[in-house]
């Protein structure tokens, strides 16, 4: 395993993680400064972390989505209140 | 090859942090308030040195396995266990979704895709990553875990650890720079 990380590795921002963040959740990566040394740098740990996590979020994913009724498309959850969560579903 | 006791014992240690991070994965947020993930792992692993004399014959990757099968008993018995006790969490948990996913987890890290040495290289990454994930400062961790591990989007997690989307853009960050350099230093040893 190769040492990606150089000492100034802290100079980006909290805000500019957060650009680089959304644009890696999003997938689109049109605008965004990827091509400095940071950036390539930041953009390698993130897919190396991911993909090792891959396995494990691919066998969990289920876990925190709405249940599945037949005939119904999925469920979205409208709102939350003391009785518990309301949600809409299409026939 | 049969193993030595004391080396079993040494490999039960060591898979500790691996479990933990399992079972904090596995738990969602509000169940994580109701049932702790390390009294899981020391159930797990006391139920081990009651079979040691079994696991002995097992190498690192079975016994891993034989860890994580005895982990998702004691994962679905706590949540079984809330439920008998009527707690409103473990009422909205589906049993069958939580044992799907310990099955799956069986199946993808033997995903045939790949050659034998490169499941077994990978399957050591991941188990390296586990650990190291024991080894970041609280907010750090869950912000990996529930990005990376669980999927959440950055806005997601902002709300679930009740910081600023940029702060946890932040703990991801370095979250993942410690965890690179733990992975690293350990690779090395």
């Amino acid at each position: 395993m190769s040492n990606i990380l150089p000492d100034d590795y802290d100079l980006l921002s909290d805000d500019e993680l957060a650009i680089l963040e959304r644009a890696m959740e999003s997938g689109d990566k049109s605008g965004v400064e990827f091509g400095s040394r940071l950036g390539l740098e930041y953009r390698s740990a993130f897919e190396l972390i991911d993909e090792l996590s891959a396995p494990i979020r691919r066998a969990i994913e289920a876990l925190d989505r709405p249940p599945k009724l037949e005939d119904y498309d999925e469920l979205t959850e409208l709102a939350r209140g003391g009785m518990g969560a309301g949600q809409s579903n299409v026939d | 090859m049969k193993r030595t006791r004391q080396q079993t014992e040494d490999s039960l240690n060591r898979h500790r942090p691996v479990l933990i991070s399992l079972a904090e994965a596995l738990l969602s947020t509000s169940l994580r308030g109701h049932i702790d993930a390390s009294d899981l792992v020391q159930q797990t692993l006391m139920e081990a040195h009651c079979n040691i004399e079994e696991l002995v014959k097992l190498d690192d990757a079975p016994l891993l396995a034989w860890l994580r099968s005895a982990l998702k008993h004691n994962v679905l018995d706590a949540v079984r266990h809330l439920r008998t006790a009527k707690n409103n969490v473990a009422r909205n948990v589906r049993i069958h979704d939580l044992q799907n996913s310990f099955f799956r987890l069986e199946q993808l890290l033997v995903a045939d895709d790949t050659s034998p040495s490169q499941v077994v290289q990978r399957s050591e990454d991941i188990t390296r990553m586990l650990a190291a994930l024991q080894t970041l400062p609280y907010n750090q961790k869950m912000a990996v875990i529930l990005k990376h591990l669980r999927g959440h989007t950055l806005k997601e997690i902002s709300e679930l650890l009740d910081v600023s989307e940029s702060a946890v853009a932040g703990l991801l960050h370095r979250g993942r720079q410690h965890l690179l350099l733990r992975m690293q230093e350990v690779h090395d040893e």
